[in-house]
């Protein structure tokens, strides 16, 4: 049998089960807003690039709309085919278009993800991922945020393996929550399902 | 050169299963909880040992048979195939699934010169269920030759329809790009009408390329198209 050369190990994780363009209405920060729906789509944006929407997206008289990411405060969007999932991207200063994966009243969850994200016909959200021949994978990462805070807190990869390290730097950060920081400590769970229970944290919950 | 071989795909091997063998030793293993139904309608509530999907490098068949255990911490492992599943239900919610995600096994369209009818037993995802049909992906290895004559190996992504919500699973898109080359084949005879239309809509002239690219984005797209072909014809 003939050897196989194995010239280049490049495994898409491209989950192209999801589609990177969706329905969503933008908003921006003058307080406007503009929707896409019907045939109507937007670019899910990924990294510090601008967003890029489409009237009559698969026609050939599409127009494309153009905004640049210092005007939008946040884009909610959803899959034509699941309109009751709707996720929001928003610019995170210093990191680029992350997902906002917990929305707590005192804290936010982002995953930033350099190759972007799509959403799928079930409902589905994922970040889209390359796996480069070094076995090294683009980012995908967690960032934090307090309410009023104006920097992100970086949490590491979203798939690498959840450990004490992991638990110890989400309990350096919600210190003022002791409650939920045991609780974070003795979860042994995937990084995103640890990151899921910030939906509780309560600041300065150690003053009651 | 085959030592080399042999080492790189050694060191793929125990990066691709480190990750895998790192959460199973979380102590919270529900994203691995699933309910099985046997294809005799017997369900088993398990854990997934070894699951049914595929590498490059892997040998076994893809989507194909997988390991169930009792409870996470069981060595006692049940190997089950295609042909005994009906399907897999996770019960754990996630982001990706957020009703949990729902393996069924189904023929797929698979003809040969000889055996036009062929279907065979895959393990594959529901994207959307539907009254009239439900849509499926699922993802393989496969290989392109080089133009130095060595090859590349990945993993393609595969979408397909079952119609009625019976019989085989008809691909119709590998990797983004729309084929309706099996439906072509399977109801040129059987059912030429239906062939016709879904060929038209999908592949003619400028409303053709825009299905198509629409098609590509979502490709539930072909169910709500297969809803009016039966609300015009039936």
């Amino acid at each position: 049998m003939k050897l196989l050369s194995l010239i280049a190990l490049f495994v898409i994780l491209s989950f192209s089960s999801y589609a990177s363009m969706a329905e969503g209405v933008i908003y921006f920060k003058d307080g406007t807003s503009v929707r896409y729906d019907g045939k109507d789509r937007i670019v899910l944006p990924k990294g510090s690039s601008s967003v890029k929407c489409y009237r009559h997206a698969y026609s050939s008289s599409k127009e494309k709309m153009v905004y640049t990411t210092a005007s939008v405060d946040s884009i909610v969007f959803w899959h034509p085919a699941a309109a009751e999932y709707k996720r929001t991207l928003v610019p995170v200063r210093s990191v680029g278009w992350c997902w906002v994966y917990v929305d707590a009243p005192c804290i936010r969850a982002y995953i930033f993800s350099k190759k972007g994200y799509g959403v799928s016909a079930n409902g589905g959200m994922s970040t889209l991922s390359v796996v480069y021949p070094s076995g090294r994978s683009s980012r995908v990462a967690f960032y934090l945020r307090k309410s009023g805070d104006d920097d992100v807190f970086p949490l590491g990869g979203v798939y690498k393996r959840s450990g004490d390290s992991f638990r110890d730097r989400i309990c350096d950060y919600i210190a003022d929550d002791p409650e939920l920081c045991d609780k974070v400590r003795r979860s042994s769970s995937v990084r995103s399902k640890t990151v899921s229970m910030l939906a509780g944290y309560r600041s300065g919950n150690s003053n009651k | 050169m085959k030592r080399m071989l042999f080492a790189v795909a050694l060191c793929c091997a125990v990066v691709a299963s480190s990750g895998a063998y790192a959460q199973k030793k979380l102590k919270d293993q529900e994203f691995r909880h699933v309910i099985v139904t046997l294809a005799s309608g017997e369900k088993v509530d398990g854990y997934v040992h070894r699951d049914w999907n595929t590498s490059v490098f892997s040998v076994k068949k893809a989507n194909y048979s997988f390991k169930l255990v009792p409870t996470p911490d069981s060595k006692e492992a049940v190997k089950y195939t295609a042909e005994q599943v009906d399907n897999i239900v996770f019960v754990e919610p996630t982001e990706g699934n957020p009703e949990g995600a729902r393996w069924e096994s189904r023929g797929l369209y698979n003809p040969i010169i000889g055996n036009m009818d062929r279907s065979t037993p895959t393990i594959m995802c529901v994207e959307k269920a539907g009254d009239n049909s439900t849509v499926y992906w699922w993802q393989a290895p496969d290989s392109d030759r080089m133009a130095d004559g060595s090859t590349l190996l990945y993993i393609s992504s595969y979408y397909g329809i079952r119609l009625d919500n019976d019989g085989p699973v008809y691909m119709f898109m590998k990797d983004g790009r729309p084929d309706m080359g099996y439906i072509k084949i399977r109801f040129k005879k059987s059912d030429p009408e239906l062939g016709d239309y879904l060929l038209t809509y999908f592949t003619k002239g400028k409303e053709g390329k825009a299905h198509r690219k629409e098609l590509a984005e979502d490709p539930t797209m072909i169910m709500r198209v297969y809803d009016e072909y039966i609300a015009q014809n039936r």
